[in-house]
């Protein structure tokens, strides 16, 4: 059953467009990830969705009752929605116990002890915002969230200011965390790999459309658009047909001796563990993931498999 | 509908309703502390009496002119002389150079009216110069400072601060690795003094400036007592001596206009020569000067802080020993209380606006509320005497209405009324920076956990708007206790504060028994300048 049902929302900052009309679903329990580069709209959804943005159009219902549509708007704080900001929005006078009891209603199921313990920020509770590092006032950003028991929790880019070395774990974390309190998420990014790792489904967005709603798998394998195909790597367009092309991934392709398709080697880019070549065929350049470097201007043979080639929408 | 969520019971059309509370009473309160000002402009439109065609024949020009020549000689002087000491005092070191850059804003502390008949007494034929003249032999010193000149020159000793004090923000925190660089290309003397230094601190000098000439049309004192017919004074004429309110308002409604003149000249220039700012703060070092130069400059510089403040203090104090001690000291005592009570209810009035507009403004993020919020400052920009002239028709309205005598008119009330509406931009500035500083998304956080506009007005709002707040109270208070025009013309018969009574004592060349409550007002006016060197120098 879903939780949240936001349907044909448009929105717009004077006279500019941002979104154009998005519908999607949350189930209860579900994570979602809302993709797309800066100026997508995705921060605009969340802010829609938590209140804090009047939509021109459309509705947003919870529960099967309405949040929004034209005659109605409940307010943030009736929503029962809480909100992680990217930059924590901890209060600064307030030390970490009365930051998280502030929201907090009482016959909580858990108290604020033990809250600060779910996150390993055992006797932290006396200390100012300002003497937490980064990842603790985070971790205090989100349970100060939980800690009001709300039916639906957003986070607006929550792994943006966390070292890369250190986001591996936090993903984990963050995605155990929610499954046990099994509270609905959304959150927005801008980071493929975020998306990828912690989402149940994921909506990308361009330029205030939604492109696609699927799980990581469907996303990856039957993506909708040269756009969403993008998104999850390099890939060659094999051939175009009208408003539809066949594509293959940088990763399904090898190189060959004896393949039919042949180019010259342009660059090798080494990514870790692989390289990605550039090869020119006639006046398109391919891009191929293989083990081991080229020489320019070496004379190779492209081969992949057809059952690899996917149908996606020429945008 | 059914209510979304399950700990919330409040229905979605009334919740609609609480927001449109809150903007609607902030529109309400500002239209409110707007309305004597808003109540000039019908009164353009009613017939001109025979009084007004008169004026116009008569004092109008000389109203013109004397307003003109105040500004520009004012501006003039203030800006050569705080331009100089500014770059004196920030490029170079020479004896107490590190001392001036506090000491040259004191004068700030003066107030014109008490500036003014202090340089009257000082060089009055009883006054101290006089006497030290005598003593050395001169028998016959001729001066007479109480003409225009004089009055330029004294409005300029005590209003270069605000020129100094812009300027040497501009100098030492922007522009002094640009001066480094230029003096490294080889550039020295007039040529790096007139094309880099000048052109660098332009727009700062401009916003001084600015300031200065706000100051010579909101002055009333000063001008009353050298006798120089301005706009300011004219207002103050046609109501009390001639009791003619069309008049009043007419010229009242000229001040506005030159005020608004001035603001759009400011804001033209400032936005057409903007200079890009730099938030690099550059290490200052100051070029030594010695010998015969350092001579000079440490001469220029003591003397200018001598004359304009020193001198003033010293004259007062020596004053005070004609004054007889035991009335004056009983007297402070109830000056001191009228001052420190209207005072403290203005504080009030001027905190309950600025709180719920600033409040309602972070509540509801709208172009309204932005508007409304910004709006309280109007009252600031505008001269006292406009603003009284406002309170005076408002009131005589409300109490032709009623019916009941003069109940507004000449209350407590509505001189506190008048304070809020002069006053609430000084607290409005504090607290809006307090609000910059710190993240905008508080609000929002305190919403989505579900907390309603109250608990977020006490528990995030009125704890983090604490050192604003009490900025803001102490420069309100502050500037009440040395205000004049608006208590002059607004005060309740038989009430007087202690820049009311200094001023009286003044204008009635009691100068032994103004001695002592202007003193109190210099000192009480120190506070707000030791704030600003602090600002300074933690910028």
């Amino acid at each position: 059953m879903s939780l949240i049902s936001v349907n044909n929302i448009c929105h717009s900052y004077g006279k500019n467009k941002v979104l154009h009309g998005c519908s999607f679903a949350i189930n209860k329990g579900e994570i979602v990830a809302l993709l797309g580069e800066s100026g997508s709209g995705k921060t605009t959804i969340l802010r829609t969705l938590a209140g804090f943005e009047r939509p021109d159009s459309g509705s947003i219902s919870m529960n099967n009752s309405l949040l929004y549509d034209q005659q109605t708007m409940v307010l943030p704080e009736d929503r029962n929605i809480g909100l992680v900001f990217q930059d924590y929005a901890l209060f600064p006078h307030l030390n970490i116990r009365k930051n998280i009891e502030l929201g907090k209603s009482a016959g909580a199921k858990r108290t604020t002890s033990e809250w600060l313990n779910v996150v390993g920020l055992d006797g932290l509770d006396e200390r100012r915002p300002d003497q937490l590092s980064g990842g603790q006032q985070q971790r205090v950003a989100i349970v100060r969230a939980l800690a009001a028991e709300p039916e639906l929790i957003l986070l607006d880019e929550p792994f943006s200011n966390i070292d890369e070395s250190l986001k591996f774990g936090f993903r984990h974390e963050l995605r155990k965390l929610l499954k046990e309190e099994g509270v609905s998420a959304v959150f927005v990014t801008h980071d493929t790999k975020d998306a990828l790792a912690i989402a149940d489904q994921i909506v990308i967005l361009k330029d205030g459309v939604i492109r696609q709603i699927g799980t990581p798998e469907t996303i990856y394998q039957s993506p909708a658009d040269l756009y969403v195909t993008g998104l999850l790597g390099p890939y060659n367009v094999v051939a175009k047909n009208g408003d539809e092309c066949s594509i293959i991934r940088a990763e399904q392709c090898s190189i060959k001796a004896n393949a039919q398709q042949k180019g010259i080697v342009q660059s090798s880019m080494y990514q870790g563990n692989t390289f990605l070549i550039h090869i020119k065929i006639s006046d398109q350049i391919w891009i191929v993931e293989h083990p081991v470097a080229l020489t320019l201007g070496e004379e190779v043979g492209i081969h992949f498999e057809t059952n690899n080639l996917k149908t996606v929408q020429n945008k | 509908m059914k209510q979304a969520g399950t700990k919330h019971s409040l229905a979605p059309t009334k919740t609609i309703g609480q927001r449109q509370w809150w903007i609607i009473s902030t529109f309400v309160a500002v239209v409110v502390l707007l309305s004597p000002i808003l109540a000039l402009f019908p009164q353009l439109f009613t017939p001109t009496g025979t009084a007004w065609k008169n004026l116009q024949e008569t004092v109008l020009l000389e109203y013109t002119i004397n307003t003109l020549i105040l500004i520009f000689g004012v501006g003039l002087c203030t800006l050569v002389l705080g331009t100089s000491l500014a770059i004196l005092t920030s490029l170079f070191t020479f004896p107490g150079s590190k001392f001036l850059r506090f000491g040259l804003l004191l004068p700030l502390a003066l107030p014109s009216y008490i500036a003014a008949y202090v340089f009257a007494g000082m060089t009055d034929y009883s006054g101290p110069l006089h006497q030290l003249g005598r003593v050395f032999g001169f028998q016959d010193l001729h001066f007479n400072i109480m003409n225009k000149f004089g009055l330029i020159v004294i409005l300029s000793l005590v209003l270069y601060p605000y020129v100094f004090a812009t300027a040497r923000v501009s100098l030492e925190s922007r522009y002094n690795s640009l001066v480094e660089n230029a003096r490294a290309l080889g550039l020295k003397g007039s040529a790096l003094l007139f094309k880099i230094i000048l052109p660098l601190i332009r727009p700062a000098l401009i916003g001084g400036l600015f300031l200065v000439m706000m100051e010579v049309l909101n002055d009333y004192g000063a001008m009353k007592y050298f006798g120089v017919a301005t706009f300011t004074t004219g207002i103050f004429s046609a109501w009390f001596s001639m009791n003619d309110l069309n008049s009043a308002v007419r010229l009242a409604m000229l001040l506005f206009f030159a005020v608004g003149l001035l603001s759009f000249a400011e804001s033209w220039f400032s936005k057409s020569h903007k200079v890009v700012e730099s938030n690099r703060s550059s290490v200052t070092t100051k070029k030594k000067l010695v010998g015969i130069k350092a001579m000079l400059a440490a001469c220029f510089t003591w003397s200018v802080f001598f004359i304009a403040f020193i001198a003033p203090i010293l004259f007062l104090l020596w004053t005070l020993q004609y004054a007889d001690h035991e009335r004056a000291i009983n007297e402070w005592f109830s000056l001191a209380g009228n001052s420190l009570v209207s005072g403290l209810a203005g504080v009030f009035a001027v905190l309950f606006i600025v709180l719920l507009t600033q409040f309602t403004r972070q509540l509801i993020q709208s172009r309204l509320t932005a508007v409304l919020g910004r709006s309280i400052s109007i009252g600031y920009t505008l001269p006292g005497a406009i603003i009284a002239i406002g309170i005076i028709l408002l009131s005589s309205f409300f109490d032709g209405i009623l019916n009941q005598g003069l109940l507004l008119t000449g209350s407590f009330g509505m001189l506190i009324f008048a304070y809020a509406v002069r006053f609430s931009g000084v607290a409005f500035q504090p607290l809006q920076a307090e609000s910059e500083k710190r993240s905008g998304k508080l609000f929002e956080a305190a919403q989505s956990m579900g907390l309603k506009p109250l608990r977020i007005l006490k528990n995030i709002f009125l704890p983090l708007s604490l050192n604003g707040i009490l900025l803001g109270a102490t420069l309100v208070l502050i500037d009440i206790l040395k205000e004049l025009p608006l208590t002059l013309i607004l005060r309740p018969s038989n009430f007087s504060t202690l820049a009311t009574k200094a001023f009286e004592y003044a204008d009635d060349e009691l100068l032994s028994k103004a001695a002592l409550p202007a003193l109190s007002v210099i000192l009480v006016g120190l506070i707000p300048v030791l704030l600003l060197h602090r600002m300074l120098r933690a910028k």
